[in-house]
């Protein structure tokens, strides 16, 4: 049993011949992604499993109008958020939701327009003091932030890596706080944008999202539509003498739902393949391969096979299971419950 | 002036060989299946080098890499990379058996251990790589929102099991990492 020893401890081991030869041959090693360096982190996309239409569509159609604020009941900038409308969207024109991910305490969300990039985010307000000292450091010097006004409220603003990655955190209100954090942007640019960030409810939120965002009932409806599709291929859902109930996921993103249900549905299986195998019995081996072999077909994985990694994985196991392969340490790599 | 891609390489192997053999060797049983990992993820980042994002996500990436390697080295499909044989031999040699610079007591580790998988995976990045919820999620491939309550009902689970040192809630290792800069 290895000790798990610190990374000072792994430093000082006397391995600079063999760090050092590791180096060189990786580097003498054909390139097969020659593209230039990237410089900006990465923005992690959600990636919808249904294209974003209708509520991003519209939202970004009539994106400022005044009929959204009131319909939507916003709070603008001149307006101090109600109990409860601690969460913030942006509404402005071109600006379209990129990605969301939230929850009753915090949330993160992303807007686009070419290239630049907006994001809100909201934490409780036990945080803010972290917050603002992280923020403190984002410069090779610590500073202090610039004084600014989001939404009648004071905030700080700092930039990141130069003049055009503005971000201001907002003072606390009603138990929490936001951050705004623009990218490719000036900081006239990025101080109008500020005029056009709204207060919301939890209701107003979910309702200014894209289809892609499952809340409330809505999301059991969207588990019950992702096992419709995997019915299609399998009956029955699980093996007999399974103890699971029902399926169910808290994502609120429809990729991360579907790899819940997916992966549950695909986890009863594999586990049922292998106490089959254990015990000898060659129907129900067969019946758990063939089932694990629509894998391929069901929907939820299929449609979002061309960016996601858990598919693959998934049906890499699957795949497995139908050459005769008992499966071994799925449950930690697939991440199945239990 | 633009720095080379060789540059930019060099650069990032010697700021992170060492979290990224930490993070093999903490998971593995014998040093060289780490020192195999440790190739392969540093032979991945070469390879998608135009991939790798910079600053503080630079070292969640790396890890998300090594998870997936040794995922595969687990299930038996790893072939063992070609790359890193005097690595390979000179890890069997030095890693020992004790140490007192370790990041997690034994009493711990050992609980940790009655977790589920997935209960161990994020208190392991949390507790023995010293991540940030964050962190952990672009390790996972998860989002924040997921991990960060996951991570507090871990922790919970885990201070369950420790009831001989109630208020001792096990802390981060403290890494020679770049200061952590929030999400």
């Amino acid at each position: 049993m290895n000790p798990l020893l610190t990374d000072d401890a792994v430093a000082e081991l006397p391995l600079h011949r063999g760090r050092a030869e590791l180096l060189e041959e990786i580097m003498s090693t054909s390139v097969l992604d020659d593209r230039p360096v990237r410089t900006d982190p990465p923005r992690r996309r959600t990636t919808w499993l249904v294209p974003v239409a209708a509520a991003a569509a519209v939202l970004a159609l009539i994106a400022g109008s005044a009929w959204l604020v009131s319909s939507l009941g916003l709070r603008g900038p001149d307006v101090a958020g109600g109990p409860g409308a601690y969460r913030a969207i942006l509404i402005a024109p071109g600006w379209t939701v990129d990605s969301v991910n939230a929850d009753d305490a915090s949330g993160e969300l992303t807007y686009v327009k070419g290239g630049q990039q907006f994001e809100i985010s909201w934490y409780p307000a036990a945080e803010y003091d972290g917050y603002v000292e992280d923020r403190r450091h984002i410069t090779e010097t610590p500073v202090d932030g610039q004084p600014v006004e989001v939404l009648g409220r004071g905030a700080l603003m700092w930039f990141y890596a130069g003049a055009d990655n503005p971000t201001a955190i907002r003072d606390v209100e009603d138990g929490h706080f936001l951050e705004l954090r623009g990218k490719s942007m000036s900081t006239a640019e990025y101080l109008a944008l500020l005029d056009d960030v709204h207060l919301v409810d939890r209701d107003d939120f979910a309702a200014a999202m894209p289809s892609a965002y499952v809340d409330g009932t809505a999301r059991q409806v969207a588990v019950d539509r992702v096992l419709d599709g995997i019915t299609d291929y399998v009956g029955p859902l699980i093996p007999p003498g399974s103890t699971r109930g029902s399926f169910s996921s808290a994502e609120d993103d429809l990729d991360l739902l579907g790899v819940d249900v997916a992966r549950d549905v695909a986890c009863e299986w594999l586990t049922e393949y292998a106490d089959a195998h254990r015990v000898g019995d060659q129907a129900r081996m067969a019946k758990a391969a063939e089932i694990l072999a629509t894998a391929h077909d069901w929907p939820v994985l299929a449609e979002m096979a061309p960016s996601g990694e858990y598919p693959a994985l998934l049906w890499e196991y699957a795949d497995r299971v139908v050459a005769g392969e008992v499966p071994r340490g799925y449950g930690r790599a697939l991440a199945c419950e239990g | 002036m633009t720095e080379s891609r060789e540059e930019t390489y060099r650069r990032l192997y010697a700021t992170h060989f060492d979290a990224v053999l930490g993070y093999a060797l903490r998971r593995t049983d014998r040093p060289e299946d780490a020192a195999d990992v440790t190739a392969e993820t540093f032979l991945v980042a070469w390879r998608r080098l135009a991939h790798v994002p910079s600053g503080p996500e630079t070292r969640p990436w790396l890890y998300g890499v090594a998870r997936r390697v040794l995922a595969n080295q687990r299930r038996g499909s790893h072939r063992r990379t070609a790359l890193g044989g005097r690595l390979r031999l000179e890890l069997a040699a030095s890693v020992p058996d004790t140490s007192d610079d370790v990041v997690q007591r034994a009493d711990v580790v050992t609980a940790m251990r009655r977790l589920s998988a997935r209960d161990q995976e994020v208190l392991e990045l949390h507790l023995w790589e010293g991540l940030e919820p964050r962190e952990i999620a672009e390790v996972l491939g998860l989002t924040t929102v997921v991990v960060r309550p996951r991570l507090s009902r871990a922790r919970a689970r885990l201070r369950d099991l420790l009831p001989d040192s109630p208020g001792d809630d096990p802390e981060p290792v403290s890494h020679q990492l770049s200061r952590k800069v929030r999400p």
